[in-house]
């Protein structure tokens, strides 16, 4: 991605109860590649407990697209550990 | 060995339980929970929708197939997932579970390609050994036989599969999707007894119904609302060019490869009147149709987690990070390690 379109950027940072899951979800997420590399570039990392996702874009829509995105993957990691860690 | 298996690259979220035993070789059932997004009459289902009813379903539907398969979670030896072909939104909403469950369990991922677990599971549960495999469903329309530790097609749709066909002129008639629109058309066509001629294109032994569709949008547009025919007519007259279609390329697959086993899997395996025509021509062929029902021919979870298990006990696992989804992933693209090279 061209230096100079890295316009628009964004960042998440969304607290785990504990570093354990904040890393699952990472590895989680990082398997679906972002479908327009060259307009986004999206990097997820853990730091503590907390997962943060950092976005830069040339394009506002398409920031916008990816952050709904993720959200939603997000939201259903979420859910699904809430549901089933420690389920025996 | 026990699986589960998760299933959403179309409209129906499935989970299955299922266990493979070495020592008898019989395999259990133990869940199948499906939960389907069905639209109003008149509209299909569209990607973002389906993924957020696979979204909110999810849960909900796994916690339903433990609590009956009432198995404990350490008892379960891996999750599989469908990988492809499909829809790409609803097919990563349901990885991403797959996913979790894997890390939060500490159980192997295994991807399974959705075409396979169709014949795979087709195979268990009718017992037909090494059959020529029609695949109908919505998204999918494939003649195949097995050669080589590969699922050859042999011929298959150039354009729409032939269940998008039928779903969308259940669309145009206004039947409702509920529980199916194939199956809306199936009693539909039960009261028909006109037939009009549509166009019949079978071309070597691939198969073409985007014309038809369209010629028939035409004919139901221009002659229903005069009273010259009726909806069930069409139905019928659909029915039974679609489906001698598919029953002549499966034949000519039959003359090929000297088989004398049919098996149908896929949504539209489930309609009768399909079932029907196979067994008249099979049996002039002194051969045998397999079919099942609904349970099994419509997208599960049971199938994936079949499928998945069998490549499993071969020592098939796949690695997190290749644990993708990809909505074109043909079926001679699997390497079949658990069966013998013919």
């Amino acid at each position: 991605m061209n230096e100079a379109n890295e316009v628009h950027s964004m960042i998440l940072n969304i607290p785990f109860p504990s570093s354990r899951l904040a890393n699952i979800a990472q590895k989680v997420l990082k398997v679906d590649k972002e479908l327009k590399t060259d307009q986004v570039e999206r990097i997820i990392t853990v730091e503590e407990v907390n997962l943060i996702v950092k976005f830069k874009c040339s394009n506002i829509k398409i920031l916008r697209i990816s952050v709904n995105s993720i959200l939603d993957m997000i939201i259903m990691v979420i859910k699904t550990m809430d549901a089933f860690d420690g389920t025996e | 060995m026990i699986a589960i298996g998760l299933e959403g690259s179309a409209n129906k979220l499935g989970v299955g339980i299922i266990e493979h035993n070495y020592d008898s070789n019989k395999v259990n059932v133990l869940a199948n929970i499906r939960h389907t997004h069905v639209t109003p009459p008149g509209t299909g289902f569209l990607p973002k929708d389906t993924a957020a009813h696979h979204r909110e379903f999810a849960i909900p539907v796994i916690r339903e197939a433990l609590k009956t398969a009432n198995v404990k979670v350490k008892e379960i030896d891996c999750i599989c997932y469908t990988k492809g072909p499909g829809m790409g939104a609803p097919l990563v909403s349901v990885a991403i579970v797959a996913r979790t469950l894997s890390l939060l369990w500490d159980k192997p991922i295994i991807a399974v390609n959705h075409c396979i677990g169709h014949i795979e599971m087709g195979r268990e549960i009718t017992g037909a050994n090494n059959p020529i495999v029609l695949y109908v469903s919505g998204g999918n329309t494939q003649v195949i036989a097995y050669s080589e530790n590969r699922y050859r097609i042999f011929g298959e749709t150039l354009d729409i599969a032939v269940g998008n066909c039928l779903d969308r002129f259940a669309r145009i008639l206004k039947l409702p999707n509920d529980p199916s629109p194939g199956y809306n058309i199936e009693q539909f066509a039960k009261r028909g007894n006109k037939f009009i001629e549509l166009p019949y294109t079978v071309k070597g032994m691939d198969v073409s119904f985007s014309g038809i569709l369209s010629n028939i949008e035409t004919i139901s547009i221009e002659q229903i609302p005069i009273g010259q025919i009726t909806s069930e007519d069409l139905c019928f007259s659909l029915q039974e060019t679609l489906f001698a279609m598919l029953v002549e390329i499966t034949e000519r697959a039959m003359a090929h490869i000297g088989s004398r086993e049919v098996l149908i899997v896929g949504g539209v395996g489930c309609n009768l009147r399909l079932q029907e025509m196979m067994q008249k021509m099979v049996e002039q062929r002194n051969g045998k149709v397999f079919a099942t029902d609904e349970r099994f021919c419509i997208d599960n979870g049971i199938m994936i987690a079949h499928a998945g298990l069998l490549a499993f006990r071969t020592g098939y696992t796949t690695p997190l990070e290749e644990s993708t989804c990809t909505q074109r992933f043909r079926t001679d693209e699997v390497y079949i390690s658990w069966r013998k090279a013919n």
